[in-house]
């Protein structure tokens, strides 16, 4: 597959150039990457905080959508956004991210710039419903979660 | 990216019989080296279109692109319809339309490097002919071997040796067996006793690469460049680059070296200016005990005068420059006086030559009055004798006599008149 060629493509864009609040952190390889988002009006539940995200690469991607998480680290600190579409234990429930929503056009920048989006529409300061029972029960990977997105507007 | 040897499970003791297979070239993983128009990119895999198709929504992707998004939404098998990956539309197969022949033959002209690179093929060929390449000519893809009861497969280039070169050999460094193939790849990339860590970063280096992976080793420990200078930084080489942007000492490094350099130059002359003037300076005694005191004169106070202002070197050196001036001043002083004497010597002689020249004329004159005088009385002897004679002879003959007196008396009248005239002068 071509994975890695398109990889390589969209790791020499971004190093050039990013949207403001999207920062590159690291590629050691074709199979995960770290970048870092801030949300850039005031909105109160996010202000001066930035959130490390974790993209997983399969040999399938661009074809397969890359696993997304957000990452908890003390050194820089990088903590978990409140969200209810966001568990306390990173995993996003976005449609984008997932089979269906998911489109080989989207990129690791545009992904990016949609989770931002995310965070700056929110208002509510709150985890998803069912988020201690989901963070203590699931051992599972994200992208074999089989979310119901009953909410599309967000 | 590290190379992966061609086949992994040979690279093990495994001996399982394999035929080459034939590696069908996806178009998407090729890297181009023609430059290409931006609008001709497929949004899915990033490359130049391969075999162009449009959706009734006029989005253009490749064949195998929307071949792959169609198969992996239907999860096992390909569905009938599927939303645009761009716009989201949806569409059916049947709806897909292929573009202009003219447009994929260009994109198919596109220069792209051979997909082997990585194995060390460095052909630049178009990108249809990729696949043929790699199937019949480059060197580095793998073919069967020559050897006629051997199933596996060797690389083209190393087809020419002839021979099977599936036989085992034991790597000199770790005692494990290896297909000849393989052993020179498993001994510069794999091979775990043929290396030794890095003291400094710990890096797993070949034994043979080791001095130079020193060399450029990230974690070697240095000291600052200004060390000799005084300082006493010592740091990874990063750190240091760092550190040498920032060290005061480290900028003035060549600035010190080019001191250094002078220093020693100097250092130089001067040893060699030494020896010169100490050979200077045993002439120079030798020379004064010749010349006696009068340099004994001109000596102390030019040397003490040149002494106050400057280096010993230099005022022994114009001390004897001193000396050798007034040695100078002493002859022309010398010389002058001769001179001098010698235009006086020829002054008295030619006064002395004057009045002798007097003398001798007034000699001369005197000579001349005393010759006259003799001459007067002669001829007044004479004239008397005449007179005697004529007187006697009056009677013997008086025809000759009127001419001789006559003559005879006439001229010494003449010249008495002279002589009395030069009387009258003296
Ligand atoms: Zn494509
Ligand atoms: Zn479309
Ligand atoms: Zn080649
Ligand atoms: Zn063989
Ligand atoms: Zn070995
Ligand atoms: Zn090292
Ligand atoms: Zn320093």
């Amino acid at each position: 597959m071509f994975a890695n060629k398109r990889l390589g493509k969209e790791l020499a864009k971004i190093q050039q150039s990013l949207p403001p609040g999207i920062d590159f952190v690291s590629a050691p390889d074709f199979k995960q990457w770290e970048m870092d988002i801030r949300v850039l009006d005031a909105n109160p539940l996010y202000a001066d905080q930035t959130y490390r995200l974790r993209f997983r690469f399969s040999p399938n991607y661009p074809i397969e959508a890359p696993e997304v998480t957000f990452i908890h680290l003390s050194q820089p600190l990088r903590t978990i956004p409140i969200h209810p579409h966001i568990y306390s234990n990173g995993i996003i429930c976005l449609d984008l991210l997932g089979t269906q929503g998911w489109s080989p056009v989207q990129n690791v920048e545009s992904v990016c710039m949609s989770l931002q989006s995310m965070l700056t529409g929110n208002t509510k300061n709150e985890r998803p419903p069912g988020d201690e029972e989901f963070v203590r029960r699931n051992t599972q990977r994200p992208r074999d979660i089989r979310f119901v997105y009953e909410d599309s507007s967000v | 990216m590290s190379r992966t040897p061609p086949n992994v499970s040979f690279h093990r003791r495994s001996v399982l019989p394999q035929r080459p297979e034939i590696n069908p070239v996806d178009p998407r993983a090729l890297e181009y080296v023609s430059p290409y128009d931006h609008n001709l990119m497929c949004a899915i895999c990033y490359c130049p279109f391969v075999n162009a198709v449009r959706l009734p929504c006029e989005h253009v992707f490749c064949q195998r692109c929307i071949n792959d998004a169609m198969k992996i939404t239907g999860i096992g098998f390909t569905p009938s319809s599927l939303n645009c990956p761009s716009c989201r539309r949806m569409f059916y197969a049947s709806e897909i339309t292929s573009m202009p022949k003219i447009l994929n033959r260009m994109l198919d002209d596109l220069m792209v490097t051979c997909p082997l690179k990585d194995q060390g093929c460095n052909e630049q060929i178009q990108r249809c002919e990729v696949q043929q390449h790699v199937d019949k000519k480059c060197a580095y893809s793998e073919v069967e071997c020559p050897a006629e009861n051997c199933l596996l497969s060797v690389l083209r280039k190393d087809m020419e040796k002839q021979r099977c070169l599936h036989s085992m050999l034991q790597c000199e460094d770790c005692n494990e067996f290896f297909m000849e193939r393989d052993l020179e790849s498993h001994r510069t990339l794999y091979c775990e006793a043929g290396r030794t860590s890095c003291p400094d970063c710990k890096a797993q280096v070949l034994l043979c690469d080791i001095d130079q992976h020193v060399e450029s080793c990230p974690d070697a420990i240095f000291p600052c460049t200004a060390a000799k200078y005084g300082c006493d930084f010592i740091a990874r080489r990063l750190a240091l680059d760092q550190h040498s942007r920032t060290c005061a000492l480290a900028k003035l490094v060549p600035f010190l070296q080019r001191q250094n350099e002078r220093l020693g130059a100097h250092e130089a002359a001067l040893k060699s200016l030494r020896l010169k003037n100490s050979i200077l300076e045993t002439s120079f005694t030798s020379f004064q005990e010749t010349l006696g005191p009068s340099t004994d004169i001109a000596d102390p106070p030019s040397s003490s005068m040149l002494a106050s202002d400057s280096s010993p070197l230099d005022s022994t050196a114009r001390h004897l420059l001193c000396l050798q001036e007034s040695l100078r001043e002493e002859v022309s002083r010398v010389s002058a006086a001769l001179s001098e004497l010698d235009a006086r010597t020829t002054m008295a002689r030619m006064n002395e030559s004057l009045r002798a020249k007097e003398d001798i004329s007034h000699m001369n004159a005197a000579i001349v009055g005393m010759r006259l005088q003799l001459h007067r009385l002669v001829s007044a002897k004479k004239v008397a004798m005449v007179r005697n004679q004529t007187e006697g002879a009056l009677d013997a003959g008086a025809a000759s006599a009127p001419e001789g007196p006559s003559r005879g008396i006439e001229l010494p009248i003449r010249r008495l008149s002279d002589s009395s005239r030069q009387e009258t002068k003296l």
